[in-house]
């Protein structure tokens, strides 16, 4: 399951979806926002993503992450556009598989693949009133 | 070399904020996604920066540099992305 929403990520649903009676691992990751960055104050960050692609980036992901490690029954991916306070949730994954390895080890790629491959951009407003996209260039 | 063809890219972050939600260039009737990239930044030196660090997606997939591009296409540029 996909989604790109602008509303605050329903956690408990999550949670309560993903558990299932055969799997015995159950992961979940919650991206949230941080009031600093390189030593500056972040008051708030707004996400923008070109949202066809990051939706099918992300579809790709899941369905390589379930090809590479077996007894993976569900994950769910959801991930916040727009404007986002400081302690929410920005991003929301949860892996239900048979075992703890394989949630581990897929939680581990599908977040390191979205940091480098889903078309999504955050840009940070700091306390001094300037703001600025994050580019990532290493 | 002739210019003859319009190509249009969806631009994000950053480089909408300054350029817009898309630019339009003239470009040869076909070229590489790389060639398209290189126009581009030089047309826009500002970015210098992300030439070598952003990708082309066409119709929503990226693609490698030396794929041959249509101006029929969807064309967007990708700078290094921050999601997560």
């Amino acid at each position: 399951m996909i989604q790109l929403t602008r509303k605050p990520i329903e956690m408990a649903k999550l949670d309560h979806d993903a558990v299932l009676e055969d799997c015995g691992a159950l992961l979940t990751f919650s991206g949230n926002v941080r009031n600093h960055h390189k030593g500056r104050q972040v008051l708030k960050l707004e996400y923008e993503g070109f949202e066809p692609m990051a939706f099918k980036e992300l579809e790709s992901l899941v369905d390589e992450a379930r090809s590479r490690w077996s007894g993976i029954q569900l994950i769910q991916v959801v991930h916040r556009l727009g404007t986002i306070e400081i302690g929410e949730s920005s991003l929301y994954i949860t892996i239900s598989s048979h075992h703890r390895q394989a949630s581990l080890e897929a939680m581990a790629f599908i977040l390191n693949r979205l940091k480098q491959d889903v078309p999504i951009w955050k840009k940070e407003y700091y306390l001094e009133g300037d703001s600025g996209w994050i580019h990532p260039t290493e | 070399m002739t210019m003859n063809t319009t190509y249009t890219i969806q631009l994000f972050a950053s480089l909408k904020e300054k350029l817009g939600p898309e630019i339009t260039f003239q470009g040869q009737e076909s070229m590489t996604a790389g060639a398209l990239l290189d126009q581009f930044f030089a047309e826009h030196s500002a970015f210098d920066q992300f030439r070598h660090v952003s990708r082309l997606a066409v119709d929503c997939a990226f693609v490698s540099e030396d794929t041959q591009i249509q101006s029929s296409q969807s064309l967007a540029l990708i700078p290094p992305v921050s999601g997560g």
